[in-house]
């Protein structure tokens, strides 16, 4: 199994399943590493030329390996639940077009690490604000491997996120809704700055005309980018009905979004609740 | 409205935004407030600081502009005495090492400095000053100011000017030249003083075996004398080891001689045994004296045992041989961390039975992290005011402590109504440490690739310190303490497109030091290619010619074709390669036509494009054969 080292706050998923040609007679055991996970985040000058390390360290138990290194264009959709990866230059703020690794292609025997260096050269000219690229590490097929057949294979791919900040960077975003989908409560937000926000947060449900609430959920760490959209949901499972059964709530949401000040918002809804659930409950 | 929970300063913003509701389970009209909340100063530490935080992990490491100074100054008060103020420091300034004690006191016999001693000298330099309390090994402690010069790391001449220290008999103003040369296992120490008197000393040590110190003292005045001795020492095996010594002194109107040697036996892992034998000679008696020390560590536990017998025999007519015993004991042990408790014995007989008898306990309690004590106190009489003994030293915030102690303090004025009364002592101290200019060398260059290009963004490192080379590839290092460094690049931090050689290159340093040094970094490229078979024999790729799959090599790196039957080997030494297609690997459809190597020019400044091979489909003749 894959296992990330720091699987949280990090831009980072598995599970490319792709069909290769591979020997019929038997399935490949799925590759398994861990590796950094922790996004590259650098406050940078114009001009400046930045080198940081990735690493994978390969299970003990692993065949070699063959890993192919690359810069890409990423994104999600504004509901957070997909990513897409496009060729560098895609975005107006890419960083992919001004990033070189060594080594693009290595292999890595079991319990060896491969160390990727990142270096990103900023041009001279460059406006103020985040930038974002991916830094992506993708299983290869290896070509002195026989081949023949037809068969399932699982490759793997890691991706880390790079976030350059020139400054002055701006720290802005607005609360534009909040609603109860179903079982999910969902915080849609704009961001106003020139840079991605790392956004935190939780989310209160106040019986009316009470002061303390009656739960508390706790927003998952998500990014919200400038491009190509401003805005993203935020959602999060509601807590069991025995916490919070059906009825009027005055449901209030503040969010950390690295700024000196939180944001929030409040408005009365109804929750309406068909089923168990499981949220995180404070 | 329902109060906040966790806000320190809300802030209502005019905003109420309507949004409209999704279609869900659930619908609202009711419109929606959103506001601001002003974060306590300390919670400030999101995205922002995290990436600070992230920064200066990650940022260089350059010497530091600042050196420090560092001591503790204190105000004290003794009972009936005087007053007295105290200053320790030590640290650097300018390059120079500085070291000063110094305790001023005010009382009886006025304003006055007890004792202190200011030392500065400049390693780089080699020069070292000492004014104030000094010794001499002419005439003892001398109160003066000296001067002294490495020439090389072997002679180190000197000049003082050393005086009498308060209460000294000896109240002339001498003028000494002092000399140390070192030879290897050989060292020389010497003084000649303008009255001419010398002293004159050598001292040989072999590793830890063996050491042997001899010197030879002439004094011509205020008395007359000289004094010449040898001490060897010899380790035999492990801890068994051997000393003997010889000194003999003349004065007018009275000589002596003393010798001893003795041998330590270690008897089991830490525990030994040292048997001593001295003989002392004057113009007034003869003195035989065994000795017989018992040495035991324990873990915590410490116990020293000497036993010394012996008898002194008189020239003088009647008081003939006097025989004498005396023993000594001290046991220590450590209760944890916070108590230990020390007892110390002294006994003596004489002809006459017990002559002396001392017994001591001392106990040293680590109260707090801030707060220790010691008490040291007599047996039988632990409560005699006359000698008991008292310190406390109490940490206080502001870097202040409270030193408190009761018995017989020393280095202070006399007192008016005798100096062995037990008093009371009280000081105020307070540590400090401030920031100084510092000194040190500048080595600075440039980081280039071969065809001299620089090279922006590579971390340099020198020693403990780094630096990051700027677009023009310049590096500098400034204020680097003096030492032995070494100057390299950090493989690690190293722009991706760059090799470097791991070629590290020491550098010395000193103030003085300006160095320029430039480090060589390789440019890395890449070669592109395809293997493609040339249907159409155009002689050259077109689109749907690629072969997928072909496996090529360079040198111990292999990489295949993708669909398009391009191929690319990045990060590339600049130089020649050669670049091998598998012919056992290609598609089964496929064999090559032409070459299956081909040796590839890798320039310094630009990648290598269209390093090619053809393959063709394989023909394979039809064999039409009529069924029946």
């Amino acid at each position: 199994m894959w296992t990330p080292m720091l699987p949280t706050r990090s831009l980072a998923w598995l599970g490319l399943m792709a069909l290769s040609l591979a020997p019929s007679s038997q399935t490949p055991r799925p590759t398994s590493f861990s590796a950094t996970l922790t996004s590259i985040k650098v406050t940078a000058r114009p001009g400046q030329v930045i080198t940081r390390q990735f690493q994978l360290t390969m299970d003990r138990d692993q065949a070699r390996t063959h890993f192919r290194a690359r810069v890409e264009d990423w994104w999600r959709s504004e509901d957070g639940k997909q990513s897409f990866y496009r060729e560098p230059g895609t975005l107006r703020h890419s960083c992919a077009q001004w990033a070189s690794v060594n080594p693009v292609e290595s292999a890595v025997g079991g319990g060896d690490t491969l160390t990727v260096r990142i270096t990103v050269a900023l041009p001279v000219e460059l406006a103020p604000g985040g930038y974002w690229c991916a830094l992506t590490v993708d299983e290869v097929p290896d070509p002195l491997a026989p081949g023949g057949g037809v068969g399932v294979r699982f490759v793997a791919s890691v991706s880390t996120g790079i976030f350059l900040y020139v400054d002055p960077v701006e720290r802005h975003a607005t609360i534009l809704g909040l609603r109860v989908d179903g079982d999910r409560a969902v915080v849609r937000v704009r961001n106003d700055g020139n840079a991605p926000l790392g956004i935190e947060g939780r989310i209160q449900f106040f019986v009316p005309g009470s002061s303390a609430p009656a739960a508390v959920v706790d927003l998952a760490r998500a990014t919200l980018l400038t491009e190509p959209s401003l805005e993203g949901d935020l959602g999060v499972a509601l807590p069991p009905a025995a916490v919070l059964p059906s009825g009027r709530y005055l449901v209030r949401a503040i969010l950390d979004i690295g700024a000196a000040n939180d944001i929030g918002a409040e408005r009365e809804l109804v929750v309406t609740r068909s089923g168990p659930a499981n949220g995180p409950v404070r | 409205m329902v109060p906040f929970a966790d806000a320190v300063v809300m802030l209502w913003l005019a905003s109420r935004v309507s949004v409209p509701t999704p279609a869900s389970t659930t619908t609202s009209e009711a419109p929606l407030h959103t506001f601001v909340i002003q974060k306590p100063p300390a919670e400030r530490t999101a995205e922002g600081d995290a990436i600070a935080r992230l920064a200066r992990n990650e940022a260089p490491q350059p010497a530091r502009a600042a050196s420090r100074l560092s001591g503790i100054a204190g105000v004290g008060y003794v009972q009936h005495a005087d007053w007295g103020a105290e200053l320790l420091a030590a640290g650097s300034i300018k390059g120079l090492d500085v070291q000063f004690t110094g305790l001023a006191t005010y009382g009886s016999q006025g304003a006055r400095l007890d004792n202190g001693t200011l030392t500065a000298g400049d390693p780089d330099r080699g020069w070292r000053a000492d004014a104030g309390d000094l010794y001499s090994d002419l005439r003892g402690p001398v109160r003066g100011v000296r001067v002294s010069w490495l020439i090389n790391d072997r002679w180190q001449p000197g000049l003082s000017l050393d005086g009498p220290r308060a209460g000294s008999l000896d109240r002339r103003m001498l003028l000494v030249y002092r000399d140390r040369l070192r030879l290897g296992p050989v060292s020389l120490d010497g003084e000649v003083s303008a009255d001419g008197s010398s002293f004159v000393r050598m001292r040989y040590t072999a590793g830890q075996r063996f050491d042997v110190e001899s010197s030879y003292r002439r004094a011509t005045s205020p008395v007359p004398g000289r004094d010449a001795g040898i001490q060897v020492g010899l380790r035999v095996w492990r801890n068994l080891s051997l000393s003997a010594g010889v000194l003999r002194s003349e004065r007018p109107g009275d000589r002596s001689e003393w010798r001893t040697v003795a041998v330590h036996v270690p008897i089991y892992r830490n525990f030994g045994l040292t048997l001593e034998r001295t003989f002392t000679t004057t113009n007034r008696s003869t003195d035989v004296l065994w000795a017989a020390m018992v040495d035991v560590h324990a873990g915590s536990f410490v116990f020293f045992h000497r036993y010394q017998w012996g008898q002194a025999e008189f020239f003088q007519p009647g008081l003939g041989t006097v025989s004498r015993d005396q023993l000594q004991s001290m046991a220590s042990y450590a209760m944890g961390r916070r108590v230990n408790v020390t007892l110390q014995m002294a006994s003596q007989w004489g002809a006459a039975g017990l002559t002396q008898n001392w017994l001591e306990v001392q106990t040293d309690v680590r109260v707090t992290r801030k707060t220790s004590l010691q008490i040291a106190t007599p047996l039988p009489g632990a409560y005699d005011a006359d000698r008991i003994r008292v310190r406390l030293d109490q940490g206080l915030p502001g870097r202040f402590s409270l030193f408190a102690e009761y018995g017989r303090p020393s280095a202070y004025q006399g007192l008016a109504d005798g100096a062995e009364q037990p008093r009371f002592r009280l000081m105020l101290r307070r540590s400090w440490s401030v920031a100084t200019p510092s000194r040190g060398g500048q080595v600075r260059g440039l980081v280039l690739d071969y065809t001299g290009r620089p090279v922006a963004g590579a971390r340099v490192r020198l020693g403990p310190y780094s630096a990051d080379s700027d677009t023009t590839g310049a590096y500098v290092f400034t204020h680097v303490p003096r030492g032995e460094h070494d100057l390299s690049l950090d493989p690690n931090l190293l722009p991706a497109d760059y090799a470097w050689d791991g070629r590290v290159r020491p550098v010395s340093v000193t103030a003085s030091t300006r160095a320029t040094m430039d480090l060589m970094v390789a440019p890395l490229n890449a070669i592109h290619g395809r293997v493609y078979a040339d249907r159409n024999a155009n002689g050259r790729y077109d689109a749907g010619e690629g072969v997928a799959g072909a496996v090529l090599a360079l040198a111990e790196r292999v990489t295949a074709t993708g669909a398009d039957g391009a191929y690319d080997f990045y990060n590339v030494l600049p130089g020649a390669h050669e670049v091998r297609l598998d012919a056992a690997r290609l598609p089964a459809l496929y064999e090559i036509s032409g070459l299956a190597s081909r040796t590839i020019e890798l320039k310094d400044d630009r990648p290598v494009t269209g390093a090619d091979f053809v393959v063709v489909a394989k023909s394979k003749t039809i064999i039409w054969r009529e069924i029946k």
